[in-house]
This record gives C-alpha cells, sequence and structure tokens, in this order.
C-alpha cells in the first residue's frame, strides 16, 4: 500500500514536469538571495524584515500554482474526463493528491527554511509555522479555484486575486488581510501570527473540502 | 453477459434551454463488437460517457448481466476501458511511463503489470516508441497510444469514442486486426464513429441513433439489408446530377470521364434492381426517413 503511494506520487510529480523543477530552482534560488541580502544590507533588523516578506509573499504563491499545475492532468489536456474513469475515486482526484503534494511541499519549506538559518541565525521557527500554514491556505484556495471552473487558467486567476488582494490592499486596510503578516517583522507585529496560522488553517479547510465537492459535481 | 439500458434518459440544460441528448433508449448490448452511428448531436457520446460513469443520467437503469448496476460505479470502474473522442494527456512522461502511470490507476495486480503494459504496447505497435515523450507524438500515435491505454488490463467493457480519427489507412487496417483479436469470449466493444466503414467492417451489432432515440438497433447483416429496395447505381451526366441533387440524396459518386457514377437514394418508388444496400446506405435511407417523417409532422 505504502509502495503504491510512493509509486503515484512519483508519477504525480512526474506529470508536473518543468513546471515543479521550475517552482524549486525559485525556491533554492531564495536561499542564496537571502545569503546575497545578508551581506548587502547591514541594517540587521530591516535584513529580517525582507527576508520574511520575500518568503511569505514566494513561498505560498509557488504552493499555490503547484496546486493547481497538479490538476492539470485532469482539467487542461486533452480528454482529462478518462482519468475519472480509472479505478479510483473522486476523492482521490481532488483531496488525496493536494494533501500528499501538501506534505512534499512542507518538506520543501522546511529544507529552504533550514538551509536560510545556516546563514541566518535570525530565521525564527514562528515564521515557519506560519509559512506552512499560508502555503496551506493559498494551495487550498487555488486548488478551489480550479475545481469550480474545472479550468486551470482560472485556477491561477483565483491564485492571483487571493494572494494580490491580501498583500496589495490588505497592507492599507486590514479587513482585506486574513493570513499576511505583511510587514515582515516577527517582532513587533501588527498582527497576532497565532490569529493568522489559525485563519490560514480554516481558510485552507474550507477550501480543500469544497474544491473536493465540486470535483464530483458530474453533468 | 449483456449489457441492458431501460428508458435511458439525459436532459442538459434547464427549461427552456434544456437539450434532450437521450430521451428513453432502450437498448441490449450483447457481447461482440457494436457500433453507434448517427449524425452529430444525436446521442453517441452522451451513451459512451454514462457508460464510462463518469455522466449522471436523469432516469432509466443500466445493469450488466445480473448483478452489475451502472450506479455502482466503483465495481463499473473496474471491468472498463475509455478511449475518449480527443487523448492527450501525459505530456512530460515517455509512453511507457505513461502506462505504467495508468496500470497503477486501474490496479492492475503489480506481479501482471509488465506483462500487460507489452501486452498493450505490442497490439498498439507502439513498442518500438516506448520511451520517447507523448508530447513528442504525432496524432496517429498520440490516438494508438489512447487505444493502448483503454485496453490496458484487458477490460470487459472496452469504449471506443472516435477511435479511427487522425489515422491514416494503414493505423487503421492494424485498429481493425486490433479490435478482431481482441473481440473473445465475454467481452464487449462499444464503438462510436463517423466513419461507416470501420462500422461495417468490424461491427456484429449495430444501433443507429438520431436526436436522442435509436432508429434501429440489430445484427449488422440485417441492418444493412435495410435499404436493399431504395439504392440506385447510375451514370449520369452533370445536367442530370444537377437534377438528381435537388430530388434526391446522394450517398456516393465518382467522376467518370463527363459523368459521374452516381449511388443515391430513391425514397419514392422502389427500385426495381438487385443493388444490396450497405451500412452507409441504410445509414442514409433511415435518417432521412427520420427527417422526412418529421417534415410530414
Amino acid at each position: 500500500m505504502i509502495w503504491k503511494t510512493f509509486r503515484e506520487i512519483k508519477y504525480d510529480l512526474k506529470e508536473m514536469g518543468l513546471n515543479l523543477v521550475t517552482v524549486i530552482a525559485i525556491l533554492v534560488g531564495l536561499v542564496f538571495l537571502s545569503v546575497v541580502l545578508k551581506n548587502k544590507i547591514i541594517n540587521q533588523y530591516y535584513m529580517i524584515a525582507i527576508i520574511n516578506s520575500l518568503y511569505e509573499f514566494l513561498i505560498p504563491t509557488l504552493g499555490g500554482y503547484c496546486s493547481v499545475i497538479l490538476m492539470q492532468g485532469l482539467f487542461d489536456s486533452e480528454g482529462g474526463d478518462l482519468l475519472f474513469t480509472y479505478s479510483r475515486s473522486y476523492f482521490y482526484w481532488g483531496i488525496i493528491r493536494q494533501l500528499r503534494f501538501f506534505i512534499i511541499y512542507i518538506i520543501l519549506i522546511v529544507a529552504v527554511f533550514y538551509s536560510t538559518s545556516i546563514f541566518i541565525s535570525e530565521m525564527q521557527s514562528e515564521v515557519l509555522v506560519l509559512l506552512i500554514l499560508q502555503s496551506f491556505a493559498v494551495m487550498g484556495f487555488s486548488f478551489l479555484g480550479t475545481a469550480l471552473s474545472k479550468k486551470v487558467g482560472v485556477g491561477l486567476i483565483f491564485l492571483v486575486i487571493f494572494v494580490g488582494v491580501q498583500i496589495m490592499i490588505g497592507r492599507e486596510f486590514i479587513i482585506f488581510n486574513w493570513i499576511y503578516k505583511l510587514d515582515g517583522n516577527i517582532r513587533p507585529s501588527r498582527f497576532d501570527v497565532g490569529a493568522l496560522i489559525f485563519n490560514s488553517f480554516i481558510i485552507g479547510s474550507i477550501s480543500f473540502l469544497l474544491g473536493n465537492i465540486w470535483i464530483k459535481k458530474k453533468e | 453477459m449483456n449489457i441492458n439500458i431501460k428508458g435511458l434518459e439525459k436532459i442538459y440544460g434547464k427549461r427552456e434551454n434544456k437539450v434532450v441528448a437521450l430521451g428513453g433508449v432502450d437498448l441490449v448490448i450483447s457481447p461482440g463488437i457494436h457500433g453507434l452511428l448517427g449524425p452529430n448531436g444525436a446521442g453517441k457520446t452522451t451513451l459512451i460517457k454514462i457508460l464510462t460513469t463518469t455522466l449522471y443520467f436523469d432516469s432509466g437503469e443500466i445493469t450488466w448481466g445480473e448483478k452489475l448496476n451502472f450506479k455502482d460505479y466503483k465495481e463499473i470502474k473496474k471491468n472498463i476501458g475509455y478511449l475518449p473522442q480527443i487523448f492527450g494527456m501525459y505530456k512530460f512522461l515517455t509512453v511507457y511511463e505513461t502506462l505504467k502511470n495508468i496500470a497503477i490507476l486501474k490496479n492492475i495486480e503489480r506481479k501482471e503489470e509488465e506483462y500487460q503494459i507489452e501486452l498493450a504496447l505490442n497490439r498498439s505497435h507502439l513498442f518500438e516508441y516506448k520511451d520517447r515523450k507523448v508530447g513528442h507524438l504525432s496524432g496517429g500515435m498520440l490516438r494508438r497510444l489512447g487505444i493502448a491505454q483503454a485496453i490496458l488490463g484487458e477490460p470487459k467493457l472496452l469504449l471506443l469514442d472516435e477511435p479511427t480519427v487522425g489515422l491514416d489507412p494503414n493505423e487503421r487496417i492494424n485498429f481493425r486486426k486490433l479490435i478482431r483479436e481482441y473481440n473473445k469470449e465475454d467481452r464487449i466493444i462499444i464503438i462510436s464513429s463517423h466513419i461507416v466503414n470501420d462500422i461495417d467492417s468490424l461491427c456484429d451489432y449495430v444501433s443507429i441513433f438520431n436526436k436522442g432515440k435509436i432508429v434501429v438497433s440489430d445484427k449488422i447483416d440485417k441492418v444493412r439489408n435495410i435499404a436493399n429496395d431504395y439504392i440506385r447505381d447510375e451514370v449520369i451526366n452533370e445536367d442530370l446530377f444537377i437534377k438528381l441533387e435537388k430530388n434526391n440524396k446522394i450517398i456516393s459518386y465518382l467522376p467518370v470521364g463527363q459523368n459521374y457514377k452516381t449511388r443515391y437514394l430513391d425514397n419514392k418508388a422502389k427500385a426495381d434492381n438487385n443493388i444490396k444496400s450497405n451500412i452507409e446506405d441504410s445509414y442514409t435511407y433511415l435518417i432521412q426517413r427520420e427527417y422526412n417523417d418529421l417534415e410530414n409532422i
């Protein structure tokens, strides 16, 4: 059973092809960028703020992108509905594959975070938890958008709107920001990190569940 | 085991926008090769999608033998292979990897996997291309890969929607051979096609659809003879040809010098000749008759 799951994951990742390679390359690039910033910016407080903001913006967004791409075979390839005829449930095509990939993405986030910590000791584990939960929310919302429209393009628009509204408008109007810390500093923060983690968990869970219901919806 | 379809209805849209895709279809599908013919929008693809369990039906019942019901998706999925009208997935994987992935998704036992993949590759003449990326396959090869994934695991019910579209003449011959070889034991193969020749040369049974209803469903030999009395074959000049075109349904024609060797349908008077009709003639006759009936109403 476990080996079968590993084999399924292997082909899920292979199917994502260059998209996944690009995402991993950007994540690795982020570590190098952090090291460069550390050497360029003298004000340590300011340096941490910038790195946190970069991570907060890029890591969940890339996760959301992967969630959408994971659905490409189902909705954007020619004859994708064929997949639903194989011996797998709608639950499998939706939430199981998504959560399985989320676990892999957590491993990537942890690797990126701790690689950065080697060079920048000020990185705090509280940020790591927040990044994981933010990714959960953004991935869930992107998945919901893809499932509702059954189109990868629309899923990406959902992703851009979700992240864009919160980061651009939420910076000025707190009511539009549910998951981002935005100021980049861990302390003092305009937001309660615990509340952001809670919000992210709720948004992600509801989105994944609703998305799966919609995948199951046949004509 | 037969598939029994009783009073099958499928309606798309609601109220004034509703379209009846299947309007109370009754059909018995016996083991063997069963062809579905009909104009666009006749309901063939809708029926196939319902049989794949990817589309709900509004009313009616579909059973397979005494035990299986098509509402029991889990059991049905174990027994079907499906080729959709368009197939082009897994562009980043090789042909072999694609089939391996599908073997896992089809729950084929691991010890059987290699044998089944090799069998599908050989049957679809794709073995030498097994290491090629799907994104680099030609249209015909992609179609063959679609056929390979459908027969992978040797399902008892094979549903093929326009299987020969994009295949060159040689590939079409290979496809017919493959299907004939596959047709054994208790297997049911359902082929929906616009290419009447494929149905004529392959199928044991044929069902002709029009506007969501079955016009006729029978053994192919019987259906072939339906238009026997209404077919005429004549060599005529261009003027006559133009006149004929206005009043009769021309089935086929071939330029012969200045004239045309024309095969046409004479609905009004029974022809007193001994021309044997084929499936294309019968199909044209039946669909024409349906439209004439509608006009009379």
